[in-house]
């Protein structure tokens, strides 16, 4: 059995991690930089239930990021919504999209969850960039700054500490649910599915709630970075973003919720503090992925992991 | 009576592995199926537990019709299945592989029926840490029994459970099997095995390419030639 307090250790490195790091690294750049590492780091850790925990690989999850991002332009910036029911909007929107692609889909087996969201993720960055009359097009669309009850959210620390309490969360969510009985059932689709099944585990209900869950969160980060970009454009809804997703969680260690988060930072981070890689930054995410899956097919969290445990005992 | 399966069909796309199986299994029996490769023993107890669906006939356990009724749905039902080649939760430990096999039932009744398979299974309370994988064929087969009495089923469905396993080790396997029987346990047994699986039943069924060809007392069958010619290798 894993120890229940490996998981409240591990939260409290994190936080403490995200308390020492602008302190660490002053100064608004780094603190821009440090936001958008943990916007990515919310999706990859919903999307890590879905790749580690469920077997299943999304292709378009930059779609739900797209619709969470423009539902919140959209409604709060042209209708004059309140800026967190537009994001609670978006974020219904999202769940229940990915529900109505994944019942049909995950009943079946194999990889047609792949296809369908690459095509889904496909479909929104196009109706993002036609959409002119409600989104700007491909030029894009400024985006109100994010109130509640008349206070607005400025300033870089602010919303760093805004994304740092809601990446906490979202760990702190799925550390409980890898945990819970839940948990267990949702490795074992992964594991063996007709063992799964026999056991009395609704495999197909499971792989449909996390792909859900794993969007809604998406969905929820998309709403958070609209607002502190303040413009848009569907370049955030595209493939190329799908993709950068997978491979941060892949990266940084499949079925494991902190490798999602390394593998968010360092992909995030090293183009932005090396600008030789901003200029090949599809090479290097190419590259990147075919590095990991030869030397780490594990990815790097739960590989050094295990070193670590080998050559301290 | 527990179980009554009555015409039942299934296939795979347009191949049909079952053409029609009549059987039935009364309470606190163990009845055995025996076949050769390819005779849809494996699909019949997939079918049975509603991993694989029918396409024609009844199952009624308790004069209930499950035919329609979900795979999992089944599990709380009371159906549980060793599937064929074990298929442990390789990554997780003994003892989760053990607690999720009692997932349909509450957490005091799994408590509980984790002490009764500690009790039948010693090995697997000294290993309950390790991950199921590292674990040895033979203590596999122990684990892939234990899950599925977890779910505290009415009927056991085993199959193969000597597959791959040294003849020291299938001797336990099917001691154990015996002990389960004697405490009330209803269970259906697949093997290829046929000689091991009728010694320790009560009746048994010969299935040839879908069909059942014949049904009798386990000890009528160990004496029939046309048993012992084709299985038995006598
Ligand atoms: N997934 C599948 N797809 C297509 N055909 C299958 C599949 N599984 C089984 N079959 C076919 O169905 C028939 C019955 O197979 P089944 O596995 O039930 O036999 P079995 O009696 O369990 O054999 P064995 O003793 O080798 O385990 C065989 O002809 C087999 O080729
Ligand atoms: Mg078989």
């Amino acid at each position: 059995m894993r120890l229940p307090s490996s998981r409240h250790l591990g939260l409290a490195v994190l936080a403490a991690v995200l308390v020492l790091l602008p302190l660490a690294l002053p100064g608004t750049y780094a603190l821009d930089v440090l936001t958008n590492v943990g916007i990515a780091a919310i999706v990859c850790v919903g999307l890590n239930l879905l790749i580690g925990y469920a077997g299943q690989i999304s292709l378009g999850h930059a779609g739900f990021f797209g619709i969470g991002a423009y539902a919140s332009a959209i409604l709060v910036t042209n209708e004059g919504w309140p800026p967190l029911l537009a994001m609670l909007a978006g974020m219904a929107l999202s769940g229940l999209l990915a529900f109505a692609v994944a019942r049909p889909i995950l009943a079946l087996r194999g990889h047609y969850l792949a296809m369908a969201t690459l095509g889904l993720g496909i479909i929104v960055s196009i109706v993002l960039s036609q959409e002119v009359e409600l989104t700007g097009g491909p030029d894009g669309m400024p985006v109100d700054p994010f109130t509640v009850a008349g206070l607005e959210l400025t300033g870089p620390l602010a919303w760093y500490a805004t994304v740092a309490v809601s990446l906490l969360a979202v760990t702190w969510l799925s550390l409980n649910l890898v945990d819970s009985p839940i948990g267990r059932a949702l490795r074992a689709v992964h594991g063996a599915e007709i063992a799964a099944r026999v056991c009395g585990v609704d495999t197909t209900a499971y792989k449909v709630m996390v792909f859900v869950l794993s969007a809604v969160i998406a969905s929820y980060a998309g709403s958070l970075y609209a607002h502190f970009a303040g413009w848009l454009t569907p370049d955030e809804a595209g493939f190329l973003r799908s993709i950068q997703f997978v491979t941060m969680v892949v990266l940084g260690g499949m079925a494991s919720t902190f490798g999602a988060i390394v593998g968010a930072a360092l992909l995030t981070a090293l183009p932005q503090f090396l600008t030789v890689f901003h200029d090949y930054e599809h090479v290097l995410l190419g590259a990147v992925m075919m590095a990991t899956m030869i030397f780490l097919p594990r990815g790097l969290v739960p590989t050094l992991a295990t070193r670590c445990a080998r050559s301290g005992g | 009576m527990l179980l009554e399966v009555e015409g039942l069909e299934a296939h795979y796309g347009r191949i049909r592995a079952l053409a029609g199986v009549d059987l039935h299994v009364a309470e606190g029996e163990l009845v055995a199926i025996v076949g050769a490769n390819g005779a849809g023993k494996t699909t019949l107890l997939r079918t049975l537990s509603g991993v694989h669906p029918a396409s024609a006939g009844t199952i009624r356990l308790d004069g209930r019709d499950i035919t329609r009724v979900a795979g999992p749905r089944r599990v709380a039902l009371g159906i549980a299945q060793v599937p064929e080649g074990r298929q442990v939760f390789a990554p997780m430990s003994v003892e989760d592989n053990l607690l999720l096999g009692g997932y349909v039932r509450s957490a005091a009744e799994r408590t509980e029926t984790l002490g009764e398979v500690y009790a039948l299974f010693p090995r697997l309370r000294e290993r309950r840490d390790q991950p199921a994988g590292t674990l040895s064929g033979g203590e596999q087969q122990m684990l892939a029994i234990g899950r599925a009495l977890m779910a505290r089923p009415r009927l056991l469905l085993l199959d193969e459970p000597s597959m791959g396993l040294a003849p020291r080790i299938v001797e336990q396997i099917f001691e154990t099997i015996g002990e389960l029987r004697r405490r009330g346990t209803t269970i259906l047994l697949v093997e290829q095995n046929a000689y091991a699986a009728l010694s320790v039943a009560d009746r048994g069924y010969v299935l040839e390419s879908g069909r059942v060809t014949l049904a009798d007392r386990a000890g009528a069958l160990l004496a029939d030639e046309r048993v012992k010619a084709a299985y038995l290798g006598l």
